[in-house]
């Protein structure tokens, strides 16, 4: 398998980071360009690849999880401005015929990112 | 206004406002007095701009005993800043006898290279805070020895509430070390993003990186 895929990580509970919004974007140029949004589902994926093999290219891409706003719809108070908004994550793909999973891990005082599989 | 309200008023970018965002001022002005029957007063050496509108906004909202305490609590911060200044400490810098009047909240770096072991050699970092729209650069530096920020980023009255990015060029750090890595690396340029609400605290970022991985967190 290649393309791009993710996984959120609440480590606050240990569960999926259901709801998370992912906003995915390519850089063209000197330009970030959004490509598109998303929510991680049931199982803190995303239903469909965030990039298809196909559409994978060599070059630098950005996901970008809105922790702040999932946080707070679980109901946790947090201050303003709050240690960890839009945390964005920048990683590059030098093989397009590989696999890039990049998950992201999360409290509302800390993360962590890798390339999985 | 007085030479010290020019002054402050001119830290925080508020001489050269647009004029939507002089528009809201005076809009924000009018409600606030309207709603509390007291001018808005806030230390403005203590904010960015954008964390003068937030405040402002957040406040408006408060009922007017909770404000009257705010009010009070800006003017004895004005006052001690003025003091400091007058007896030739600048608010705006670090300060053995500033540090004994304002509270001594700082911000620091620890970058820890997983894949060595040890952090080896500089790590260039350049810090920037979130206002007017942008992210602006306050200053760029490299690491010291194991990683770490020689002292205090910021601290002092130049410790401000807002969005901070911490721009870390781990894919420099890698080459100069000579470290064989596809081309371009999974990780390069990293932004560390993270909000200070009360910048009389330490605020610590750890950032642990290798050249697949990375993780940071409010350290102390």
């Amino acid at each position: 398998m290649a393309g791009i895929t993710t996984h959120v990580l609440n480590t606050v509970t240990g569960k999926p980071g259901t709801g998370m919004r992912i906003d995915f974007s390519m850089l063209e140029g000197d330009t970030w360009r959004l490509v598109k949004s998303v929510h991680a589902n049931a199982d803190g994926r995303t239903d469909e690849m965030i990039l298809a093999p196909e559409h994978t290219r060599v070059g630098q891409y950005e996901l970008l999880f809105y922790v702040d706003e999932y946080f707070r719809a679980q109901g946790m108070a947090l201050p303003d401005p709050p240690f960890l908004d839009q945390v964005p994550v920048r990683f590059s793909v030098s093989d397009p015929r590989r696999h890039y999973h990049v998950p992201m891990l999360v409290s509302a005082w800390s993360c962590a990112t890798y390339r999985g599989s | 206004m007085t030479d010290s309200s020019v002054a402050e008023q001119a830290s925080a970018g508020l001489d050269q406002l647009t004029q939507a965002e002089m528009a809201t001022l005076t809009r924000l002005n009018a409600a606030y007095r309207d709603r509390h029957g007291f001018p808005f007063i806030i230390a403005v050496r203590r904010y960015t701009k954008d964390g003068i509108f937030r405040e402002f906004t957040r406040r408006l909202g408060n009922d007017s005993e909770t404000e009257l305490d705010a009010a009070l609590g800006q003017i004895s911060e004005i006052t001690r800043m003025r003091l400091s200044k007058l007896f030739g400490e600048s608010p705006d810098d670090s300060g053995a006898a500033q540090a004994a009047v304002l509270p001594t909240g700082r911000l620091t770096f620890h970058g820890i290279d997983t894949f060595h072991g040890e952090t080896i050699g500089p790590l260039n970092v350049d810090v920037s805070i979130f206002d007017g729209g942008n992210y602006r650069t306050l200053r760029s530096f490299a690491t010291a020895a194991n990683g770490r920020s020689d002292g205090a980023l910021l601290e002092g009255a130049a410790f401000k509430p807002g969005r901070y990015e911490l721009l870390v060029h781990v894919g420099d750090y890698y080459a100069m070390l000579g470290t064989t890595l596809p081309e371009p690396p999974f990780v390069s340029t990293v932004p560390l993003r993270f909000g200070v609400a009360d910048p009389r605290e330490r605020h610590h970022i750890a950032f642990l990186f290798g050249p697949w991985s990375y993780a940071y967190y409010r350290g102390s």
